[in-house]
Order: structure tokens, then C-alpha cells, then sequence
């Protein structure tokens, strides 16, 4: 994509967001409304505030592009959209089917996309859930969720 | 056949035997207590020694955890959504627990926790900065009304431990005092000591170690009786202005704890508060205990639920 | 004093001691450098550990813990670009630069370097000056802390990059980000859409798991090709930190520790702010500025020294007053009072020794983790051999977990991805991170001392330059902002 055109969109996401914040200022924050800019002691005036940076940081970034030269930009690779995927995958797995089971799939997916060699994959992936079980559950006592669907009880969780 | 269905039913047995032994003994993993408001304030003073003895007597480490935030509510919403399994507590106290659900609509109700155990039921000690232009309650009443609205206390949340005190003064005495939220104890005394604001009502668990290194001055205490600890500070009764605000701190578990574990709780923190390496270490905070079980608790929340409507009802009509 | 101190190292010079505040430092450096895992979590899970133990052994092993875990963030922030701790996200910026150009050891040796003189410095400080510097720190009301916050925010000049309009955009979100969840003062619901997770706002560690852990991985899967062998390695043979490059940026590393300790006796505000007040403020005064975020090893002595500066500072309302600053001095004040001893203005009088004591460890305990740290760093390298794509998917377990770990919320994993995805994204995109995580760190604590100064004050915003301190401050800021603003037109112009 030209790099104008990206960064004007840039631009436009800031804009938007910019903008949203402020017309859910009313619903958000109960008994507020934009006028909080001028009332420091409103809890809306950070939010508001906040807002009009965006816009003002989204603004100049559209503003910039009048005078830029589109230099050539590279295309967005999609690799790591499925490493994204892939995590995503292995925190919705984790209530389901607990945390080892979940992080698994994410290292998996992980694992795919880099090209990870089967045997280093095989160590790390041993190493990470020992480490993940010594260190967390049993040094730090962290208690991971109960995996909600019926597993055997041998399943990890 | 024979051989699948036994085979069925010993797996059906297995994956049914299998939540049952993880029953076992209560606890078998730390507990956690919350403290809802930021560090330094009695509230988390209170948790650090509780968690620090409390082992031998529940049979797991307790864990302090401090979660500040909206002036109590976070953290005691986080109790009060947590799972019901006796492994997350509360050190409540009646403003969190009892007043501000009555009266605010906050993401809890009072009914969402169940009393556990009160480990103390204290006044608070009315103080004012060393360089404030008073030394006793007259002093300050009469600043305060020569000044209307020009002294400055340090206050913790809206509806707050510091907050009703100050409000049940000013009605009574009809004078005008602004209040500055500090969110909890600790950033309040710091404001106190550093002569930001004029005046501060607290625990003494807070208050006590300041007092008697003279960097605060005591003006009256809001009991019925003096402080052992501090036989010249007087009554605010004595004093002029009867107030009396008795402030608790108490374990509190959320709605739906089994009620095995709450009494196993109990006994164990009933026992706690006997001991002698305990009471010790109250003591060097300046505070006391007042035990009562999680029966006599929960009798006494409902009770005192009414007389705190009353109570705000009251300074809102002033 | 000097006879105190001198009882003090008597008091420590045991066996017993020097073991626990090994172990200390030790069990520190591993929770420093796992991601995910925070000083804080590490010191309130070992503190029961240490009440049956005799006070000179318990609490100089939770001091030093806490003192390692600091130090030992910039390991993985230098050689995988995340911070182990959200004091060391400043380091991750340089230090990790330079590790891509093959400098990782002078990088990691800089750190460990400026880390212990920044810690000996500031204990030093902390032993001269703790009383003093507690009743000038309570100096510090509301406004002053407003105008405080003011200048953090202002270093988000120095890392903006090339694009204001970005880092303005980036600082923005910060600060959306920060308002989700309880108005501090009035306790009402801000962005939450009606959740309760969200009330508790969105939690800082994961969402920086996120931007810095899971972004990397986002990004080397990226690269093409795959890397098979490591890119950060540090090859055999390859170049240690000279001491004529250290001496140059004693200056730097003086300056910042003085921030860091400085900052960090004030009560609220620690180790992660300090250490991007110290690295602005280096890259203002630097003769090389233009090599920060690319690679200066000026500015990784900056942000470390800050950090490590700020450690004994933060100590100091806890011991003078019994007030802790934070949650790690909470717990550590939970510690002292298990072990009898009660935190406060009579701490001094009853107890000189033991507190002594404790000094001394402090300093004996910074020569110690010279000689862990670089065995760390030994470790380090070996850790940098294993191939990316080997080696990150256990950044993305531990992450993972780690997020999970803080509060115990399904919801800060989640925080953590959606950062992750943010992070690749900003980076692809080129808006500047580092103006976004300064912003979620100061606002905040900004909103709540703003709001306090309105109701401190009789005159409104006049408050702010009615107070010495802060008007001081306030002319402070606006020079700042001059010559910003001064800077940038001539740029502009040239």
C-alpha cells in the first residue's frame, strides 16, 4: 500500500477513535458530558482530554502527508497474522481446555509459522510447560482456571 | 458386553471420583486476603500481621494482596465476583461493606459477602498537623468557624472511614471544613505530615506511632471511653462535641462460601486472636482486638446496616 | 553514624546473612528476568518464608531480591527486546538496538555496570540522608506531584522519534487506555460498557507483556526469511565494554541515579518512572543524541541507573515514617513488623542497629551482584544461541502465563494479546511505543494529584504557582516547553 495513503488512514483510525471517545463520553461516564474540558475536577475531563490528543496527533499525521513524498512501501507480510492466530487460538483454548492444553496450541501455532526444527520445537516445548509448572504452580502457587470442559482426570489443568 | 459396560462404569466412576477427592481438606492451597485501599492505611497494616501469623491457625499461608482503586470499590468487587471457595477474602470494613452499597450504586451489594470474623472495632483519633493553628477541638471548632471552608483535612474516599467522621463533627459542631480524598490512610497521614492539610481522623493503627513521636497532635478520640494507650487524649465528648464513630475490620468472604469452610475460617482467626505473638504485634501497631465470631459478626453487620442508613441519613439533612 | 554503620557491617558479617542475601539476589535475578514476573509478586510470595527466620537473615534476603529483580529486567529487555520488569522498558529501546548490531555484551555489561553504581550510590544516599530526605519528600504535596507527572510527560519529546504528530497519537491512546475503569476520586465507571473486569481498568504488566513480548514475536515472524540461527547472539570473541566507554557516561549514570533516587523517595512514584525521567533527561543533555533508540549505550547507563537509583529512595517513607510508597515497600513493611520491628519515627531509636544492619547489607550485597551479574550475563549468552524460532515459543508461553499470573485474570491474558497485536501493528506502522507506555504510567497518578491540588486550593489553578516548590516547578516546565518548541522550529527551518 503507498505509504500516503497508509498514513492518512493512520490518520483517519486516530480521527475516528478521537471521535468516538468523545460521543461515548455521555453514555461512559455518568453525568458527564464534553463540556468537562473546562471542569478539572470532573472524571470525564481525562478522558476528554485524552481525546483531543488523539485528534490532534491524527490530525498532524494527515497533515504531514500533504507535504511527504510517497516513498515505496513494503507490503505487509502475513506471517504474522497466523502467529497472531495462532495465540489467539491458545488463550480462547485455555478456559476450555485448561492452561497447558491452551498454551500448547499457541506454542504450536508458533512453532508452524517460524519453522521451528521438530526437535528444538519438542525441547522447548518441554522445557516451557515444566518451567510454566514448577516455577508458577508450584513455587508461586498461581492457580490456573479449571478447564470447563469434562476432561479425564488425568488431563493437566 | 459385560466387560464394556464395567469398563463404562469404572470410567464413569473414575471421572466421578475425580472432583470428589480433589474435595479433600480445606485449605489446601494459600489464601489470599484482600485489602482494597492503597498501602500505609490500617486497613493494610491489619492484613500484613494477620497474613504474617495467620498460618499455623488456618493451615495455609495467607497472602496479602493490596488492590487500590475507586476508593475501595475495586478490590472489594473483585472479592465479591471471585469464586466462592473460601480462597479469597476480604478485610472489610463498614464503610466498604456496609454503608456505600446502602447508599451508592456500586457493582456489589452488601449481601454479596458473608461476615467471616471482626478482628477489631476501634474509634478514631481526631489529629492536626504540628503547624496548625490549634491543639484541642475547641481550638479547631473555633478556627473553623472564624474560616469557614478554609481548613483543610485530609480525607480518604467519599463515604469513607475519614469522610463520616469529619461529616458527623461538622454537623454536629455546624461548621464548614473541606476535605481533600487521598484514597486510603497512608497518602492521607503523608499529607498530614507534610503540612499540606491541617487535620486527619484515623485509627489508631495509623495515628499512634505519630502521636507519640510528636509529629501530629491528638485532638480528641470518637469513643466513649480514652485510649489506654493515650489516657490524656480526651472524648470528643469531653471535648465538647459527642461524636462516636466505631470503626470495624473484619474478614469477609463472598456470598455462596460453603459454610464449613466459613466456620473453619472463624475458628481458626478466633483462635489467631489469642495469640500471644499476635496480640503482640497488634499491640505495636497501637491497636487492639475485639474478636467476634463469624455468628456474633453477621448479627452485628445486620444490625449495624440500619444504623448506618440512619446515620447518613442524617448528615444528608444537615 | 560512622560507629552505627561500623556496628551495622558487624551485625550482617555472618554466615548466615551474606547466604540469605545471596540467595536473595539470586532468586531475584531469575524473577527479574522472566517476563511477566514483577518484583513485587516475588517479594510478597517469599516474605512468609522469612518470618522465622532471625531478622538479619530474613529481611537482607528480601532487600536483596528486590534489589536483583530491578537490576535483572534489562536482560531479557536487552537481549529479546522485553522487559522482564516495567522499570527496565527504557532499556529495551537501546539496549536491544545495540544487540541487533552484535553489541549485546557491552549492552548487558553497561546495564550490570550502571545498575550496581547507580544501587551503591543511591544506598549511599539512603544511609546519609534517609531522615532528611523523608521530611523534604513530604514537601511534596499534591501540585508539586502534578508538576512532577508534568515533566515524565515531557520526556515523551525525547523518545518521540521522527514524527510529533505520532508520538502524540501514541500518548493519546496511552492516556484513553489509563481512564478505562474507576474514576480514582468519585469511584464511577469510565469506558467500562458496563463490564465489571474492566473496572479494575486495564492492568499496566500484561498490556506491556503484550507490547513488548508478543509484538517481537509478531515481528520476527515477519522477517524473511526466517532466521535459522540466532541474530542476537553473542558471537564468540565478540567485544567486552571498554572502561574508557564506562568512564564516559559516569556523568550520565551520576545524573540519573541522582533522578532515580531522587524520584524514588517520593511516595507513589518508583522504579518505572524513574527510569524514563533519567533517559530524557540523558538524551537532552547528551552530545550524541541522535544515537538514542538506535543503539546508545549512553542511554541504556541512563535508564538503568535510573532505575536502580530509585530502589533505596523508595525505601526511605517506608523506614522514616512507617508509610510505604508502593506495593513492594508494603510488603516488605509486613516483613520488618514480623520481625518486630515497626517501621517509623521510633524505628531509628529502638533498633539503630539492626537498621544499620540492614544498610550495610545493602551495600555489601551490590558487590555481590556484580559477580552474579555477570554470571547472568554468561548465562545470557548462551540463552541468545538458541534460535528464534526456538526460543520464541517459550517467550510466548512464558508471556502468556505470566500475564495470567499477576492478578490471576483470564482477562490480562487477553489484555496481553490484544497489546501483542497493538504493538506489531505500531511498529509496522511506525508510531513510537515508548510515548504511550510513559503516558499509561503517569496519568493515573497525575489525575489523582491534579484533582487533589483543585481541592487543596482556595484560587483555583493559582495553587500551582502560590507554592514555591511547584512554581519553581511550573517555571521548570514552561522553560522546557520553550525550548522544545524553540528546538523544533529551528528544525523546521533548517
Amino acid at each position: 500500500m503507498e505509504l500516503r495513503v497508509r498514513e492518512t488512514m493512520i490518520g483517519v483510525a486516530g480521527a475516528s477513535l478521537g471521535t468516538a471517545v468523545l460521543l461515548l463520553v455521555p453514555a461512559q461516564v455518568p453525568g458527564a458530558t464534553i463540556a468537562a474540558i473546562g471542569d478539572m475536577r470532573s472524571p470525564a475531563f481525562f478522558p476528554v482530554l485524552a481525546a483531543i490528543i488523539v485528534l490532534a496527533g491524527a490530525t498532524g499525521i494527515v497533515l504531514a502527508q500533504r507535504r511527504a513524498e510517497p516513498p515505496a512501501a513494503e507490503a505487509m507480510p502475513t506471517r504474522p497474522w497466523a502467529a497472531m492466530a495462532a495465540v489467539i487460538a491458545g488463550g480462547t483454548a485455555v478456559p476450555f481446555l485448561g492452561i497447558y492444553a491452551g498454551l500448547l496450541v499457541a506454542m504450536l501455532g508458533i512453532g508452524v509459522v517460524l519453522r521451528t526444527r521438530p526437535l528444538a520445537f519438542a525441547i522447548t516445548t518441554a522445557v516451557s510447560l515444566s518451567a510454566v509448572h514448577l516455577l508458577f504452580a508450584r513455587t508461586l502457587r498461581v492457580v490456573f482456571p479449571d478447564p470447563t470442559l469434562p476432561l479425564p482426570s488425568w488431563w493437566p489443568h | 458386553m459385560l466387560k464394556r459396560t464395567i469398563l463404562c462404569g469404572a470410567l464413569g466412576a473414575a471421572l466421578l471420583a475425580g472432583p470428589a477427592l480433589a474435595q479433600a481438606t480445606f485449605p489446601d492451597r494459600p489464601v489470599r486476603l484482600v485489602t482494597p485501599y492503597p498501602p500505609g492505611g490500617a486497613t493494610s497494616l491489619h492484613a500484613a500481621i494477620i497474613t504474617t501469623v495467620a498460618e499455623p491457625f488456618i493451615g495455609q499461608p495467607m497472602i496479602s494482596i493490596l488492590r487500590a482503586g475507586g476508593g475501595g470499590v475495586v478490590g472489594a468487587t473483585e472479592v465479591a465476583r471471585a469464586q466462592a471457595d473460601g480462597y479469597t477474602l476480604l478485610l472489610g470494613d463498614p464503610t466498604i461493606n456496609s454503608l456505600r452499597p446502602q447508599v451508592e450504586n456500586l457493582p456489589f451489594k452488601a449481601e454479596d459477602f458473608i461476615p467471616v470474623a471482626r478482628i477489631n472495632f476501634a474509634p478514631v483519633v481526631f489529629v492536626a498537623a504540628a503547624n496548625a493553628p490549634f491543639t484541642d477541638l475547641a481550638g479547631m471548632i473555633a478556627h473553623a468557624r472564624a474560616n469557614p471552608d478554609r481548613i483543610v483535612y485530609s480525607s480518604d474516599n467519599v463515604n469513607g472511614l475519614t469522610f463520616t467522621a469529619f461529616e458527623m463533627l461538622k454537623a454536629g459542631a455546624n461548621i464548614r471544613m473541606r476535605g481533600v480524598d487521598f484514597g486510603g490512610g497512608g497518602p492521607a497521614m503523608n499529607a498530614l505530615l507534610g503540612g499540606n492539610t491541617m487535620a486527619y481522623a484515623g485509627l489508631p493503627a495509623v495515628v499512634g506511632e505519630h502521636i507519640e513521636a510528636g509529629k501530629v497532635k491528638p485532638i480528641c478520640v470518637t469513643d466513649v471511653a480514652r485510649l489506654a494507650r493515650f489516657p490524656n487524649v480526651p472524648t470528643c465528648a469531653e471535648a465538647g462535641q459527642p461524636v462516636q464513630w466505631l470503626f470495624w475490620l473484619g474478614i469477609m468472604a463472598p456470598k455462596g462460601t460453603p459454610q464449613d469452610r466459613i466456620e473453619k475460617l472463624s475458628e481458626g482467626f478466633a483462635k489467631m486472636a489469642q495469640d500471644p505473638g499476635f496480640l503482640t504485634l497488634i499491640g505495636r501497631i497501637n491497636s487492639g482486638i475485639q474478636f467476634l465470631d463469624h455468628k456474633a459478626f453477621a448479627e452485628a453487620f445486620e444490625k449495624e446496616k440500619a444504623e448506618l442508613r440512619t446515620l447518613y441519613a442524617n448528615l444528608r439533612n444537615r | 553514624m560512622i560507629e552505627n554503620l561500623i556496628i551495622g557491617f558487624g551485625v550482617i558479617l555472618n554466615p548466615a546473612s551474606l547466604l540469605a542475601a545471596l540467595a536473595g539476589l539470586v532468586a531475584g535475578i531469575v524473577v527479574g528476568a522472566i517476563p511477566g514476573l514483577t518484583a513485587t509478586m516475588a517479594v510478597a510470595i517469599l516474605s512468609p518464608f522469612t518470618f522465622f527466620m532471625r531478622p538479619e537473615v530474613g529481611i537482607p534476603f528480601l532487600l536483596a531480591v528486590f534489589k536483583a529483580a530491578i537490576y535483572a529486567g534489562s536482560i531479557p529487555a536487552i537481549t529479546i527486546a522485553t522487559p522482564g520488569t516495567a522499570a527496565a522498558a527504557a532499556t529495551a529501546i537501546d539496549g536491544n538496538a545495540l544487540a541487533r548490531a552484535g553489541q549485546a555484551r557491552r549492552a548487558l555489561e553497561m546495564s550490570l555496570y550502571a545498575s550496581v553504581a547507580a544501587d551503591l550510590m543511591a544506598t549511599i544516599g539512603l544511609i546519609l540522608l534517609a531522615t532528611w530526605l523523608a521530611s523534604v519528600a513530604l514537601a511534596f504535596g499534591p501540585p508539586e506531584m502534578v508538576m512532577l507527572y508534568l515533566i515524565a510527560l515531557l520526556t515523551i519529546g525525547s523518545v518521540a522519534g521522527r514524527s510529533p504528530a505520532k508520538a502524540a497519537l501514541s500518548a493519546g491512546v496511552g492516556l484513553l487506555i489509563a481512564s478505562i475503569g474507576l474514576d480514582p476520586m468519585s469511584g464511577q465507571t469510565r469506558f467500562t460498557f458496563g463490564s465489571y473486569e474492566l473496572s479494575g481498568g486495564i492492568a499496566f504488566i500484561p498490556l506491556l507483556i503484550g507490547l513488548f513480548a508478543l509484538a517481537e514475536v509478531f515481528t520476527e515472524a515477519a522477517a524473511r526469511p526466517p532466521e535459522p540461527a540466532a541474530v542476537n547472539a553473542i558471537r564468540p570473541g565478540e567485544a567486552a565494554l571498554k572502561l574508557a566507554e564506562f568512564l564516559r557516561v559516569t556523568p550520565t549514570i551520576g545524573r540519573s541515579t541522582l533522578i532515580g533516587f531522587g524520584v524514588g523517595v517520593l511516595p507513589g512514584i518508583g522504579a518505572e518512572i524513574a527510569c524514563w525521567l533519567s533517559y530524557g533527561l540523558a538524551k537532552r543533555l547528551s552530545k550524541e543524541p541522535e544515537l538514542y533508540g538506535r543503539g546508545s549505550l549512553e542511554g541504556v547507563a541512563a535508564a538503568e541507573s535510573g532505575n536502580n537509583g530509585a530502589c533505596p529512595g523508595d525505601l526511605i517513607p517506608m523506614m522514616v515514617f512507617g508509610i510505604p510508597g508502593d506495593t513492594v515497600t508494603a510488603v516488605l513493611l509486613g516483613a520488618f513488623m514480623a520481625q518486630g520491628l515497626t517501621p517509623g519515627p521510633l524505628l531509628f531509636q529502638k533498633h539503630a542497629a539492626l537498621v544499620y544492619g540492614f544498610f550495610a547489607v545493602l551495600i555489601v550485597a551490590n558487590v555481590m551482584l556484580l559477580a552474579l551479574g555477570l554470571g547472568a550475563i554468561r548465562i545470557a549468552r548462551l540463552i541468545t544461541r538458541i534460535p528464534r524460532s526456538a526460543l520464541s515459543p517459550l517467550v510466548v508461553a512464558v508471556a502468556l502465563v505470566g500475564a495470567y499470573a499477576v492478578n490471576s485474570a483470564l482477562l490480562d491474558v487477553w489484555i496481553a494479546i490484544a497489546g501483542g497485536v497493538a504493538g506489531y501493528v505500531m511498529r509496522r506502522l511506525g508510531i513510537p511505543i515508548p510515548p504511550m507506555v510513559i503516558a499509561m504510567l503517569v496519568a493515573p497518578g497525575l489525575e489523582n494529584a491534579l484533582r487533589q491540588s483543585l481541592l487543596l486550593s482556595t484560587d483555583g489553578l493559582a495553587i500551582f504557582v502560590t507554592r514555591p516548590v511547584s512554581g519553581v516547578m511550573v517555571a521548570i516546565v514552561a522553560a522546557a516547553l520553550a525550548a522544545m518548541t524553540w528546538a523544533a522550529f529551528r528544525r523546521r527551518a533548517a
